[in-house]
């Protein structure tokens, strides 16, 4: 119960500290997405059915500030999850840094591209009134954000690690 | 064992399927909308406090001696904005004193009345320029309006809006276009277009007109609800090749247009 309460607070949090913190004070792609972090951490901790529900709730929650059609930033944060959920269980099957890292980074990559895909197609079905595709240093924005996104991830990994014993390496065994 | 897993994992996705389509529905019928009100309602002074919190911390140098340098910075900028709001007055008077005895009068018998709105985030939408503001229908705000800075800046207007917050587009974003005039001797007229979020520019002058540098940029009032006369800029530099219909100007807007707090937005 207190997990949950726990989670949910910091989906909050995650929520306000992008849209109110780091997103305002950017043009094009932000250096950092802490929602892609937070979805890394939850993809490394999480069963897949609670791991879709919180992915569910933090892609909703973005739905109150966003212009695209309602459900959209649900689908691309649940999207996210899954490719990472499938990376975690089939490619980096290891539960130490270096697939946390990885994964921050390829998170970052695939929630960007899902969103210019989604822009992209909402502009040629004339779904919006503005244009959101259109993202100054598009390529070297993701390949920055990605970046940070590792080295942040690198970080959360080690403070984690001295502050629980839940990051210590485990190897996942295919039963 | 296998297939159960799969079969779980298939009813698991099913189910999200079915919580996605009936999010969708129950925002679309509007039954969603008194739990994002609420939503919105607690995060917002939370968001206040982060917002100003990354304005102090995005805004501030690292060196004791630039904070000065950035003080002074922003008070020659309070100083240069006032002057050209001030001198578009002035030219005004000198140019079409019985344009402005009009409207004097328009001010007098239709007063402007403002709404004090602060920014307190930004959509999560890397290519556009939209800013989040913490009033909506509920304080009379509607779409098309204009967003202004101090006495006169033009730096947005609604796009969308919400009961109680609403959402600013930028001028300088790509989707941002509004018609106006460059206050010279031939009120030179063109459309002021967004680049990217970085810049202005001001576009269709005709080739005719006769513009100079760090001449002021003000609205045309073409536009439904944008009244005539509100500062967007200064020509910063010209781009009159001959085999062109029209020139170009770049414009330079008299304040940081992403470092915003307080606006005020023309009800009417």
């Amino acid at each position: 119960m207190s997990k949950n309460i726990l989670i949910a607070i910091v989906i909050f949090a995650v929520l306000i500290i992008q849209i109110s913190f780091i997103e305002p004070f950017v043009v094009g792609i932000a250096p950092i997405s802490i929602v892609v972090l937070f979805l890394t951490l939850l993809v490394f901790r999480l069963e897949l059915i609670p791991l879709l529900w919180w992915s569910f709730l933090t892609g909703a929650l973005h739905e109150i500030y966003s212009i695209m059609p309602f459900g959209t930033f649900t689908i691309i944060t649940i999207l996210t999850t899954i490719v990472l959920y499938y990376l975690l269980k089939n490619l980096l099957t290891n539960k130490s840094l270096f697939p946390f890292v990885l994964m921050a980074i390829a998170g970052s990559i695939i929630y960007n591209l899902l969103f210019l895909a989604a822009s992209v197609l909402f502009y040629y079905t004339n779904s919006l009134t503005i244009t959101t595709y259109q993202i100054p240093h598009l390529w070297s924005g993701i390949l920055i954000q990605a970046g940070v996104n590792g080295m942040s991830a690198l970080i959360l990994f080690l403070l984690l690690r001295s502050l629980t014993k839940r990051f210590q390496n485990q190897f996942l065994v295919r039963k | 064992m296998r297939q159960k897993i799969f079969n779980l994992r298939i009813n698991v996705l099913f189910l999200i399927l079915v919580a996605i389509v009936l999010l969708v529905f129950l925002h679309s019928v509007g039954f969603l909308r008194p739990v994002e009100n609420a939503v919105f309602y607690v995060l917002r002074p939370i968001e206040k406090i982060t917002y100003n919190a990354g304005l102090r911390f995005f805004a501030s140098e690292n060196i004791k001696s630039a904070v000065e340098l950035g003080r002074n910075n922003q008070d020659l900028q309070n100083q240069l904005s006032n002057a050209l709001i001030e001198n578009a007055r002035l030219h005004s008077l000198m140019t079409k004193s019985e344009v402005l005895q009009q409207e004097v009068e328009y001010l007098k018998s239709n007063n402007y009345e403002f709404q004090a709105a602060q920014i307190i985030g930004k959509s999560p939408h890397p290519g556009t320029q939209l800013y989040i503001l913490d009033r909506g229908t509920n304080d009379g705000i509607a779409v098309g309006m204009p967003v202004v800075y101090k006495d006169g800046i033009l730096v947005g207007k609604i796009v969308e809006v919400g009961d109680n917050d609403s959402n600013m587009i930028l001028i300088t974003d790509s989707n941002s276009s509004i018609g106006a005039y460059v206050q010279n001797a031939t009120n030179s007229p063109g459309v002021v277009v967004g680049k990217l979020g970085l810049s202005l520019e001001m576009q269709l002058i005709p080739q005719s007109e006769e513009i100079l540098t760090d001449q002021i940029v003000v609205s045309s009032g073409i536009e439904e609800n944008i009244p005539e006369g509100l500062v967007i800029g200064q020509v910063s530099s010209i781009s009159n090749q001959t085999e062109e219909l029209f020139q170009t100007a770049s414009i330079q807007p008299p304040v940081t247009l992403d470092r915003l707090q307080i606006v005020s937005i023309i009800i009417r």
